[in-house]
């Protein structure tokens, strides 16, 4: 499979007014077209930054990020980027909350707004269209959300913690849901996580980042070879917490390291 | 007693409350009867010198009097100017915040002058300006206009800069251009700052034109207050004050009126 992304030699310092504050150091991977890697890694490494350089809204202090080998230079339309919040619109419904890509990208046709059905009653949301974003649960902002990035048919999917703001029920079967959809679309998928049986239910590759400035410590390729493959068939699986083990002493390091944080 | 029993918490509370603001609004009708009693029995006995401080049934009679003359002329014509000022204000202050917002260096170049003239009493502006643009309306507008123009540009554009980044960040993932985070963000986000900066606009503006009207006019409620007290004719300084209390009182219902219906439009909850 070829790859579709490659972040090169990504290193980024930010000038802040009290000096500067290195959030990445010389980061390196590749992810291959429909593979699903997850991001671990202690709170302020830099993993925001990390996907904010990949969207492009953000620029490197050094290296580059290429999508489907080429270099790119601002904000890509194959990126559809989650950000940690749902940042929906309050004065929007939620209909015009998930077709605002669409919206701002000029490309409100029939075919794409019928699509927009589509994934707004798969995320069994479609009834609560007409309804505004204060009057929906977390769990029902962070569909939307998702909706909403879906809508544009990104190649590459960014998901900065977009599930933590669920609750534990909720987003075990989002999860499961989200999980088939995109392997269903071939999807290619980087998310960012704090949660590590979140990580390994989901993805084929955990990068586990240092202590800021963030820097890959370790690289786990994920391999459960299960015929009806699925987040929850993986948490019930007896090699899941092998590799929850393997993960969680990587990052356990790190936490001694931290002083308190 | 059996009917009260039968009432829920919720009835209780309910009927509690709307018991409460009888209560708060008969009261207050009783001060404001009680203030124009003693206002008008001080007057009766010459505890006070009703030719200075006028008095409620003298008041009343100017009133009538001046209905009968062009009462209605003076105050359209205030309310006008105030009208006029107060939309100019708003809208070249939004326009000038925009710009600000929009080009950043344009913004620091210009933050010490808007400091200046912020600082500045406008007032002190009101001869340049009959220079300017001559002894008239035009003059009376700009005075409200020099009055209103800097707070609203401020109040704006501080409202513009504190916008929610990541909303705005949001959008330029789905490469949205500066114009759209404008038009789709950064205005939508600042209602609520446009309706506080227009309750205070609407004072400022009437400011401006009582203010412009005591320098040059022919007609409005501070031209009467000025001629009033330079014929010694307290009860029409008085009753033109009582006026102007009430005009004011109603532009700022208005722009209640106004944000409640925008609001609901914006929000729906
Ligand atoms: N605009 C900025 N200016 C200066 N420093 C910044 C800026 N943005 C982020 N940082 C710093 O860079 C580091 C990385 O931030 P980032 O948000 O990427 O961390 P994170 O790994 O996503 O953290 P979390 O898990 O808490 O979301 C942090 O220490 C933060 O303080
Ligand atoms: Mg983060």
């Amino acid at each position: 499979m070829k790859n579709i992304l490659e972040v090169k030699n990504i290193s980024k310092i930010y000038q802040a007014p009290n000096g500067e504050v290195p959030a990445l150091n010389n980061v390196n991977f590749k992810v291959k077209q429909g593979e699903f890697v997850s991001i671990v890694g202690p709170s302020g490494c830099g993993k925001s930054t990390l996907l904010s350089i990949i969207s492009g809204l953000e620029n490197p202090t050094y290296g580059k990020i290429y999508i489907e080998n080429e270099e790119i230079n601002g904000v890509s339309s194959h990126i559809g980027y989650m950000l940690q919040n749902h940042n929906l619109l309050e004065w929007r419904d939620i209909w015009s909350n998930v077709t605002l890509g669409l919206e701002v990208q000029k490309k409100l046709t029939k075919e794409n707004l019928d699509y927009v059905e589509e994934l707004l009653k798969f995320y069994e949301i479609d009834e609560f269209k007409h309804n505004y974003p204060n009057q929906l649960s977390g769990g029902m902002c962070q569909r939307a959300a998702l909706i909403r990035t879906l809508a544009v048919k990104p190649k590459i999917l960014l998901l900065d913690e977009a599930f933590s703001a669920l609750d534990y029920q909720t987003r075990i079967s989002i999860v499961d849901y989200v999980y088939k959809k995109i392997k269903e679309q071939f999807i290619t998928c980087l998310m960012v996580t704090h949660d590590i049986p979140e990580s390994i239910s989901m993805s084929d590759r955990v990068i586990v980042l240092s202590n800021k400035p963030g820097t890959i410590k370790k690289e786990f390729d994920i391999n459960f070879e299960i015929e009806d493959d699925s987040p929850l068939a993986r948490r019930n699986h007896p090699k899941f917490s092998g590799y929850f083990n393997l993960i969680w002493k990587e990052l356990g390091i790190n936490e001694k390291n931290q002083s308190d944080d | 007693m059996k009917k009260i029993r039968a009432m829920t918490d919720r009835e209780l509370y309910l009927a509690n409350l709307k018991k409460e603001k009888r209560f708060v609004s008969i009261h207050r009708a009783i001060v404001l009867l009680v203030i124009i009693a003693v206002w008008e029995l001080l007057a009766r006995f010459n505890l006070i010198d009703s030719f200075i401080m006028s008095q409620p049934s003298r008041i009343a009679e100017t009133f009538v009097n001046m209905v009968k003359e062009n009462l209605l002329l003076h105050i359209y014509t205030t309310c006008y100017e105030t009208i006029v000022g107060f939309v100019l204000g708003i809208i070249l202050g939004i326009a000038f915040a925009i710009l600000l917002w929009w080009f950043e260096t344009f913004a620091k170049i210009c933050d010490p002058y808007i400091v200046v003239l912020n600082a500045l009493p406008k007032i002190a502006l009101g001869p340049i300006i009959i220079v300017l643009v001559g002894a008239g309306t035009k003059a009376i507008i700009f005075m409200a206009l020099a009055i209103s123009l800097i707070v609203t540009i401020l109040q704006m554009y501080n409202g513009f800069k504190n916008t929610n980044k990541e909303k705005c960040k949001m959008l330029q993932s789905f490469g949205a251009n500066k114009f759209q985070v404008l038009t789709k963000i950064v205005i939508p986000s600042n209602i609520s700052t446009l309706f506080t900066s227009m309750k205070i606009n609407i004072g400022l503006s009437l400011v401006g034109v009582i203010a412009g009207e005591f320098l040059v006019s022919k007609a409005g409620l501070g031209y009467l207050i000025v001629y009033g007290g330079q014929v010694f004719r307290m009860d029409l300084v008085m009753t033109s004050v009582f006026i102007l209390a009430v005009v004011a009182s109603f532009m700022y219902i208005a722009i209640l009126v106004l944000e409640k219906w925008v609001i609901k439009y914006f929000s729906h909850n």
